[in-house]
């Protein structure tokens, strides 16, 4: 495949994938022979972020999907593929360089607890980026940025001078995105960012940051397990299991008829807000170990419609009708049910 | 009469700058075999009086008032050692984390069995053959082989399987379960609802079941109370709370919840956060969110009153309106 990004992408990626080395030590490994053991978090994975809009990635615990926010921050380095920004082979270049590159792509972190310095005030941990990206030049500039930036999330400017532990989690929430907001980025990258809040704080995070990319016309990236978060905030969606891409495409098509078996077990599973409903006979299964993925398609032996050759070749990504791809020979060859839909619509 | 009545209870956590009243005057009663919901955002109360039932609020806090009663006996003032014999055989636990409430230097096989000859004087083998009995009955595949594993063996679901088994082996009236599946992925997390929902009704055991997650209570519960900062605002049957809820703040919470299939541009919000449990304010501790907020609901407290299939503690409802 080339690589081809057209000028409405703003990321793309091109089969990149993570592995890790979870070996014993090799001491360990030469006592008790045991083989080297290779975790691959992110399998051959590719995908173009659109401008402006929302790429979200949904998937369980253990599917890779932070994994692939922290490959394209650079946090960890691939260990193949390429990952372009704006054309820009960014694949290998050291974490946060080149600066006047990074500076326009930044990441918010679900756990609004650790990802804020707790001995520095909100001054320092907003203006920090401020004065290292020569954004600002003098002290009160900063002071004046800090000030704006902290009501543009819904702040009062006066927070600047407390410390992180002096807010709630939404609040602390909105500090991380006004940090991130900081150098004014044209992609966000946010990992599981409401997860950690309540329902109606997760209500006022979400619409913040719906309003925040209308005004400064960022793209997302949006990471996130739960699939509702992702109906309000997507326009794409990428659905990971076991490091691979199962289904990718407009968030529409995909919710409207998903055409891979496990988009299904997930929409199928996620509690409906309705009394009384039919009981669902719960699909069987966890998520496999990821370090002895099953062989053939990975979600084979969850899958209702498994069959050999699911069980020995791994299914691509092929093209549906509906404009979505999904990686599934149930769907190559016919063998999916036409999907009924139970939901609020 | 009830199997559990909580009376007004108080509970209270003293600390440097003065007591902390967590939960503030709650009332509740559960019937047998009733799966009861009680919901709420962090901080609301609902893990404490979780706690409060089965006497684990952690010292210094304490239950300041009130009673909690068990088929109408006391079991609030009761001594530690009396209490540890309710807990397990009338009471079970089901924790989030699974892997916290086993014992990792025990084998699944020999916590099943300890807690089954302590609480139902069986014999070793009788008492390892219902183990093997209960580990199938929870859906764990081949349990013989499981039974001598430890909890590090197993996955995440499957631990909470174990902790289920582990808490009706001993066959309680009544289940205390804290957010039973907030650290399980989706898929099995639906798994575990229906499984704690099938064996609760084939027991007849009631179930506390305390989440902040709504699709959760309608698929589970068939009465829900809903707390915030310390007190009950509504309670009623599922289907009343969870379609047609009547206080302000169960309205504002059920609206903010993203729904798949509804578009709509911008989420419903409830402006503002649940008020700190210190220097509560006299009236109703919502109203400085409330869209719906009078000039009385400021300085006049609401007290729950009957409405609807439950109660409701709203000035919104009742003889003013």
């Amino acid at each position: 495949m080339t690589p081809q990004i057209t000028p409405d992408d703003i990321l793309s990626v091109q089969n990149i994938s993570k592995r890790f080395d979870v070996s014993e030590p090799f001491l360990n490994r030469l006592l008790e022979r045991r083989p080297r053991r290779i975790l691959t978090a992110v399998n051959d994975i590719s995908f173009e972020v659109p401008r402006g809009k929302t790429f979200a990635v949904v998937g369980e615990s253990g599917c890779g999907k932070s994994t692939v926010a922290r490959l394209l921050m650079g946090l960890h380095s691939p260990s193949g593929g390429t990952i372009r920004f704006e054309g820009d082979d960014i694949t290998h270049m050291p974490p946060g360089k080149p600066a006047a590159l990074r500076r326009r792509m930044q990441m918010i972190f679900q756990d609004p607890y650790a990802s804020l310095n707790p001995r520095w005030r909100v001054r320092d941990i907003i203006g920090e980026p401020l004065k290292n990206f020569g954004i600002c030049k003098t002290r009160a500039e900063v002071t004046r940025e800090v000030e704006k930036l902290l009501s543009q999330v819904g702040l009062n400017p006066a927070d600047a001078k407390k410390f992180p532990h002096e807010f709630s989690g939404g609040q602390r929430q909105r500090l991380s995105i006004a940090r991130a907001l900081t150098t004014r980025p044209e992609l966000l990258i946010c990992d599981e960012p409401t997860s950690a809040l309540d329902v109606s704080v997760q209500s006022q995070i979400l619409n913040l940051m719906k309003d925040l990319q209308d005004e400064f016309n960022m793209s997302y990236i949006f990471i996130s397990h739960d699939l509702a978060v992702v109906w309000y905030m997507a326009d794409v969606l990428a659905v990971m299991y076991l490091g691979k891409i199962v289904e990718v495409g407009p968030k529409e098509e995909i919710f409207g008829n998903p055409q891979h078996p496990y988009t299904r077990l997930l929409m199928e599973t996620v509690p409906k807000l309705t009394v009384g409903g039919a009981e669902r006979a719960p699909v069987a299964g966890e998520v496999p170990n990821p370090i002895s993925p099953p062989p053939g398609c990975a979600f084979h032996p969850r899958c209702p419609m498994a069959n050999d050759t699911c069980r020995s070749v791994a299914p691509a990504l092929n093209l549906r009708e509906g404009g979505q791809k999904s990686a599934c020979h149930a769907a190559d060859e016919g063998r999916l049910k036409p999907w009924l839909r139970l939901a609020a619509e | 009469m009830s199997l559990l009545e909580l009376d007004n209870i108080v509970v209270e956590f003293p600390t440097r700058r003065g007591p902390l009243e967590a939960v503030k005057g709650l009332s509740l009663d559960l019937d047998e075999g009733e799966i009861l919901g009680l919901v709420g955002e962090s901080g609301a109360g609902k893990s404490i009086t979780g706690a409060a039932i089965t006497g684990l609020i952690e010292p210094p806090g304490l239950i300041r008032s009130g009673e909690v009663r068990l088929r109408g006996a006391r079991i609030d003032n009761l001594p530690a050692d009396k209490m540890r014999r309710i807990r397990g055989k009338e009471i079970g636990a089901i924790f989030q984390d699974p892997l916290t409430s086993l014992n990792p230097v025990y084998t699944v096989g020999e916590q099943l069995v300890d807690t089954m000859r302590v609480h139902l004087g069986l014999d070793q083998k009788t008492a390892r053959q219902r183990a093997i009995d209960w580990l199938a009955e929870v859906g764990i595949p081949a349990p013989e082989a499981r039974l001598d594993q430890y909890p590090h063996q197993f996955s995440g679901g499957m631990r909470q399987r174990v902790v289920i088994a582990l808490a009706l082996c001993a066959e309680p009236k009544l289940i205390i379960a804290d957010e039973p599946t907030t650290a399980l992925d989706v898929s099995v997390q639906a798994q575990i609802l229906s499984l704690l929902k099938r064996l609760c009704r084939e027991n007849g055991t009631a179930v506390v079941l305390v989440t902040h997650d709504m699709g959760v209570i309608a698929e589970t519960a068939d009465r829900v109370a809903v707390m915030y900062a310390g007190r009950l605002v509504e309670i009623g049957d599922v289907k009343q709370v969870i379609e047609e809820p009547l206080h302000p703040y169960t309205r504002g919470l059920m609206a903010s919840i993203p729904q798949i299939g509804i578009r709509d541009r911008r989420l419903t919000q409830i402006e503002g956060a649940m008020p700190g449990l210190r220097n509560p304010a006299p009236g109703c501790a919502f109203a400085p969110r409330c869209p719906r907020a009078m000039d009385h609901c400021h300085s006049i407290r609401p007290a729950p009153q009957d409405a609807g299939t439950g109660q409701v503690a709203c000035h919104l409802y009742g003889e003013t309106s």
